[in-house]
């Protein structure tokens, strides 16, 4: 009479596999990040340097600075653990905990959104607001609500900007160098300015397929556009991230900003794909949207939580006065995550019918009564819709 | 749609270890246990230690709903009453019959002499006194199906066989295929329904070949393939496949009545012959097993002696590391102890190593679960709602529409036990309502 | 020693590590930061030297060279009080082998918001100037980027014994031509100075510069000049254009080409006539004098006047502006305190109430003084109807 061991069903598990399970997705993630990490440092080390304007060791920055991020974030869940765990103080209880904690992942997107020339020490205070406060403190991975990455960036952003622009700020040793740029973002200009025009947006940066290609100003990681998508196309052949997430929030930005453009008068596609291209919106919709712990777990949950986020990014970038809204809209819907995955999984679980139309109505017309605000709330619209009713200029 | 599509997933089947071996018969065991239950009915006895039993003869009975009778599968003598393991994972009654190696008879199995007149209540009646019960997993009399208000236009013999590992069905039908169509086509008179449709794994090619050249005996059989993927063999996606139309409750809702295979073919012999439901065919197999096979064996055979024919286990196995599981691995259930005996709802008994531990991280929700489920539940939302206790959002989330397939713990990366969650969820819900 | 690592190694050398990271990476991103700087001087070389010698057909080689900067003021556009005395920043030789083919001058003059850099190419062997570029400014780009080729084109082989050319501005960005137009006097100037150059002269005499209050030419010929020029003291009164270019003789002989240009010089940097305030049309019947000036962003406010029956004050009016009333300027022109566009009306209600001094409206600095200036030229157009008083 031989003994067995208990178990649950089922007694197939994916996990079980040797290549399989959360290890592999995180892998897979890392995988997809490579050839972000490696066009940032291209655009702002090595293309730089071929340029013959930095030095060696000014040219290994922006991949030191990356890996640090990483590293970084790594250190301080370490301590945070050992201090608060006696059951990992040693080397190797420590390391297993960290390879299914995932220390590093937040520190390397914190490095990837943040200016060039931003020094350590406030990659080092962005790392611990992200890591401890942002994930630690909430009962570590799978437990966070703010996606730590864009909490330690939020944190930056809030308390640190001053003394990143003391420190070069944002532009690259070539970029500097080119007048045409006025030292400003493409986002920043369209802050600045709010025209919808090609030559004040698009022009001083060439055309937009330097946008595509990355060869504007921005943040580390942000701007390599195509490396971005090639990123995109890997992570959801791996099946990482939900492919329609990362584009459902693309193409709502992308037809909020083409309607923008057409109530200001200005009707050319030129105008969304600046939109889409421009700033970290490419990089937060594959990234940052698509973070697994702190976005819904279930598709139709996804589906409104990328339509939600278009709408506030094109919502923060007209009407704020910050130039990006990418990373604001995130931070603002991770707190929305719980309900909306409550609601839609009823709403899926039961079908559209009686009990769950509340719950639809609600959403999508919440979602059309923000849009609807953008696109009015846009300084421009007064002006172009003169022509059409002269008798707003005497009501106004 | 993004919203509710019925996706299942295509899982290695790892059928080929147990269809290399022929189906072997292994029709005199020392001793049966025949387990006074069926389904979650206990079941009332009728014979007494001493009794001298034939085949066929009725030994218990089942009571209140789905009452019929249970036979004897071999002949010699009852020597004791005690307690086995069954499949359901409990200990139950049954009674020890020690064969005799005589193969009596019981004067009611006969063959029919012409078996074209029966009407559809008798067939009902045949299928009620031969103690038919599905013989896919459930034990579902199958009587009570038949005898729905509703008119059944199609009746679907299900051999899909979606579980991993097993063969059972497939090597049966294997062997006598031509018995399926008998049965199906009694089922057929006894639902009245015109249409008969065998479905069938689309890589099963072979039982296309050995069917397609019978069906012009038979009128209105055709054949289907289905999909491979899990869960294929779900009821409701079966008659949705061939339907087109969705139920609620039973079937018989859409005008369909489903049937496991081997239901089937016992069926054919109940009609034909008068044999009783007494034997059926189960898989032996596993990595853990020597020479992993199928065996057509009396109800209330110990498995142990069926592990022992097909060369015991491998060596090395520690027994401590490894599942011995009463049923398919998807939805069976893990035994402690290898006494266990072959009942009408144990299609195959499998003995796995377990595999390496690992140090598994939290729920990262990336929401695989909720992608797979094949009734678009969401299992993190229902785990979340368990945890605190909240039997209005089980309620709302719609979690007693689980059928425990167990697709989510099966993709689920971390390593979660999300569909014991889900379970537990409705065992609240059943008990706060 | 050995004990106490044992027991605490793991978390003194986690700490170790922030603790190196912090202290290494702040030097690393200390001296990533001061490369910034070193960089920027190099890159300013070497791109100066770039672009000089692509300011000449032939040239290989820039060398700098010293020399006194010339003291001159010029008077600030728009003003005749204000002057402006530009800065000799750099002086350089360009040479094609080993002839001296031009000099360059990079001046320090003023532009809308700070200074404009202006490098000014000067061909040895023709004395015209060949080039002439901004290297560094602080203009809004939107605007300073309207100075397109066309505006450099102007530039290109004009003669340095040109007397009085002058610069067609490019609207919107009016203040940087001007200085760009500035510096290129004080280059030739300080051209002259070192390689003995002799700027021809006219001598001329820019009697008056008025606005042209006939309703039937005002609109082409916004401008009358009555200007004495050459040696025998020629007399001439002469329309201008809205860019102060000649548009017709009133006496006089017409001028040469040259003297044109002169009477545009003067007549552009004199600051006696607003630029920005323009008739566009009088009806004599109804009294209506139409008149635009350039609010915040240059966007046009135009204003109808009209005039009581003996032509000497303003009866009514009607304001009609494209400017924005952005809330975060005095609450969208102190839109609480009438009905918009606020200023424009304030500003003419006070002058038709008769008061005399008027005083811009703060928060909106720009849209009152284009007001103010409308109301002045108002006046005179006022004056002028009754009989030039």
């Amino acid at each position: 009479m031989a003994r067995f061991a208990n178990g649950k069903a089922p007694f197939l598990r994916i996990s079980d596999a040797k290549n399989a399970g959360t290890g592999v997705i995180m892998r897979d993630f890392m995988i997809g990040l490579l050839p972000v990490i490696l066009f940032a440092w291209y655009k702002n080390g090595i293309k730089v340097y071929m340029d013959g304007n930095i030095t060696f060791f000014e040219m290994l920055y922006p991949l030191i600075f990356i890996l640090l991020g990483g590293l970084i974030s790594t250190l301080f869940e370490g301590l945070f653990f050992y201090i608060t765990d006696k059951n990992v103080r040693t080397l190797k209880a420590l390391g297993a905990k960290l390879k299914v904690s995932y220390a590093i992942i937040p520190g390397l997107l914190l490095a990837m959104v943040l200016p060039l020339y931003t020094p350590i020490w406030v990659l080092m205070f962005g790392a611990f607001m992200g890591t401890i406060v942002g994930k630690m403190l909430f009962g570590g991975f799978g437990n966070n609500i703010f996606n730590p990455a864009l909490l330690g960036y939020v944190a930056v952003g809030f308390t640190m900007m001053g003394v990143i622009s003391n420190a070069g700020g944002l532009f690259n040793a070539s970029e500097v160098l080119i007048d045409s740029y006025g030292g400003a973002t493409p986002l920043g200009v369209l802050a600045r300015t709010k025209a919808i025009d090609y030559n004040i947006l698009v022009a001083p940066y060439g055309t937009l397929w330097n946008f595509l290609f990355g060869t504007i100003p921005g943040a580390l990681a942000e701007t390599g556009s195509l490396a971005i998508i090639i990123a995109y196309i890997w992570l959801a052949f791996r099946k990482v991230i939900k492919w329609f997430t990362p584009l459902i929030y693309v193409a709502t930005v992308f037809i909020l900003s083409w309607l923008i453009g057409i109530s200001s008068g200005e009707a050319g596609l030129w105008f969304p794909v600046y939109s889409v291209l421009s700033g970290g919106l490419l990089f937060g919709a594959v990234f940052m949207a698509t973070e697994p712990v702190t976005t819904p777990r279930n598709p139709l949950g996804k589906v409104v939580f990328a339509l939600f986020l278009g709408v506030l990014t094109v919502l923060f970038r007209y009407i704020g006065n910050l130039p990006e809204g990418v990373g604001t809209s995130i931070i603002v819907m991770n707190l929305f995550t719980l309900p909306i995955d409550r609601m839609t999984a009823v709403v899926r679980a039961n079908g559209v019918k009686k009990t769950t139309l509340v719950t639809t109505i609600g959403f999508s017309g919440l979602l059309i009564i923000l849009a609807i605000y953008a696109i009015l709330k846009v300084q421009t619209i007064y002006t172009a819709l003169i022509p059409f009713f002269p008798i707003i200029r005497e009501v106004f | 749609m993004i919203l509710r599509k019925a996706k299942g997933l295509h899982i290695d089947g790892r059928k080929q270890m147990s269809k290399e071996s022929p189906l072997h018969e292994h029709l005199n065991p020392q001793f049966v246990y025949i387990p006074l239950l069926q389904q979650t009915s206990a079941l009332k006895r009728t014979v007494e230690v001493g009794d001298d039993i034939k085949i066929g003869q009725v030994v218990a009975l089942r009571e209140g709903f789905g009452a019929m009778p249970i036979h004897a599968s071999i002949s010699g003598k009852v020597t004791a009453i005690k307690k086995v393991w069954h499949c359901s994972g409990k200990m139950v009654e049954a009674i020890e019959i020690a064969n005799d190696n005589q193969q009596r008879m019981a004067d009611s199995i006969m063959p029919e002499a012409d078996v074209t007149h029966f009407t559809r209540e008798e067939l009902i009646e045949k299928m009620k006194q031969a103690g038919l019960s599905g013989l896919g997993g459930a034990g579902f009399p199958t009587y009570v199906k038949y005898q729905t208000k509703s008119s059944i236009d199609v009746v679907i013999i299900n051999a899909v066989e979606c579980e991993p590992y097993l063969t059972c069905d497939y090597m049966l039908l294997n062997e006598y295929p031509e018995k399926l169509l008998k049965g199906l086509h009694y089922f057929m008179r006894a639902a009245s329904a015109k249409r008969g449709v065998v479905c069938f794994k689309s890589y099963n090619k072979h039982i296309r070949e050995s069917l397609q050249p019978l069906l012009q005996k038979y009128e209105g059989i055709e054949l289907r393939e289905i999909k491979d993927i899990y869960p294929a063999g779900w009821e409701k996606y079966i008659v949705q496949q061939v339907t087109g139309k969705t139920y609620e409750g039973l079937p018989a809702e859409a005008g369909a009545i489903v049937d496991n295979s081997a239901t089937a073919m016992v069926f054919a012999d109940v009609v034909e012959k008068n044999i009783p439901l007494i034997s059926r065919v189960i898989t032996i197999t596993g990595e853990g097993i020597s020479k992993p096979r199928n065996y057509y064996v009396p109800l209330g055979t110990p498995v142990k002696e069926l592990i022992e024919l097909s060369g015991g286990y491998i060596n090395g196995l520690v027994h401590e590391k490894a599942w011995y599981i009463a049923g398919g691995p998807m939805t069976g259930r893990a035994i402690l102890i290898d006494d266990l005996i072959v009942s009408d709802t144990l299609g195959a008994v499998i003995v796995k190593p377990m595999p390496d531990e690992k140090m598994h991280p939290e729920c990262l929700g990336c929401g695989k679960c909720a992608d797979v489920c094949p009734v678009f539940l969401t299992p993190t939302e229902i785990r979340r709602a368990y945890e605190s206790k909240d039997v209005d959002a089980i309620k709302n989330l719609n979690a007693q529409k689980c059928m425990a397939c167990g697709l989510c713990s099966y993709i689920c990366p971390s390593h979660i036990e999300i569909t014991d969650f889900v379970g537990k969820a409705k065992d609240l819900l059943r008990k706060g309502a | 020693m050995k004990k106490i690592f044992n027991k605490h190694g793991l978390i003194t050398l986690l700490v170790l590590f922030i603790a190196i990271i912090f202290v290494v990476g702040g030097f690393y991103s200390r001296f990533m930061t001061n490369q910034i700087e070193v960089h920027r001087e190099e890159n300013a070389g070497n791109e100066l030297n770039t672009l000089f010698l692509g300011m000449f057909d032939q040239a290989t080689k820039v060398e700098v060279f010293t020399t006194t900067p010339v003291d001159i003021s010029y008077l600030k556009p728009l003003s005749t009080t204000e002057t402006f005395k530009p800065e000799l920043v750099g002086s350089y030789k360009v040479f094609n082998g080993t002839i001296e083919v031009g000099v360059i001058y990079v001046v320090n003059s003023f532009g809308r918001y700070d200074s404009l850099q202006v490098a000014y190419a000067i061909s040895r062997i023709t004395d015209s100037i060949v080039g002439v570029k901004v290297i560094s400014n602080k203009e809004t780009q939107s605007y300073f980027s309207a100075l397109g080729d066309t505006f450099f084109a102007q530039f290109n082989n004009k003669s340095l014994d040109d007397l009085g050319f002058s610069v067609d501005a490019v609207a919107g960005s009016t203040m940087s031509s001007k200085g760009i137009e500035v510096g290129m006097f004080y280059a030739r100037e300080q051209y002259a100075n070192d390689f003995g150059f002799v700027i021809p002269t006219i001598i001329m005499t820019l009697n008056s510069l008025k606005y042209n209050f006939d309703p039937l030419t005002f609109v082409s010929k916004p401008y009358i000049a009555d200007v004495t020029y050459g040696d025998e003291n020629i007399n001439v009164v002469v329309y201008l254009d809205a860019s102060f270019s000649y548009a017709g003789t009133i006496t006089g002989d017409e001028p040469e080409e040259d003297v044109q240009s002169g009477i545009k010089s003067y007549a552009s940097s004199s600051g006696l006539v607003s630029t920005s305030v323009k008739f566009v049309s009088f009806d004599n019947v109804t009294r209506t004098l139409v008149m635009t000036s350039k609010g915040y962003n240059a966007v046009p406010i135009q204003v109808s006047f009209i005039l009581n029956a003996g032509l000497t004050a303003v009866e009514s009016f009607t304001v009609s502006s494209m400017e924005s009333y952005d809330d975060d300027y005095n609450g969208g022109y102190n839109k609480a305190l009438g009905l918009v566009p606020y200023v424009e009306r304030n500003l003419i209600n006070k002058y038709k109430d008769g008061m005399v001094e008027i005083d811009s409206i703060a928060g909106a600095t720009v849209t009152s003084h284009a007001i103010l200036d409308m109301i002045d030229v108002l006046k005179l157009f006022i004056a002028e109807q009754n009989g030039g008083d």
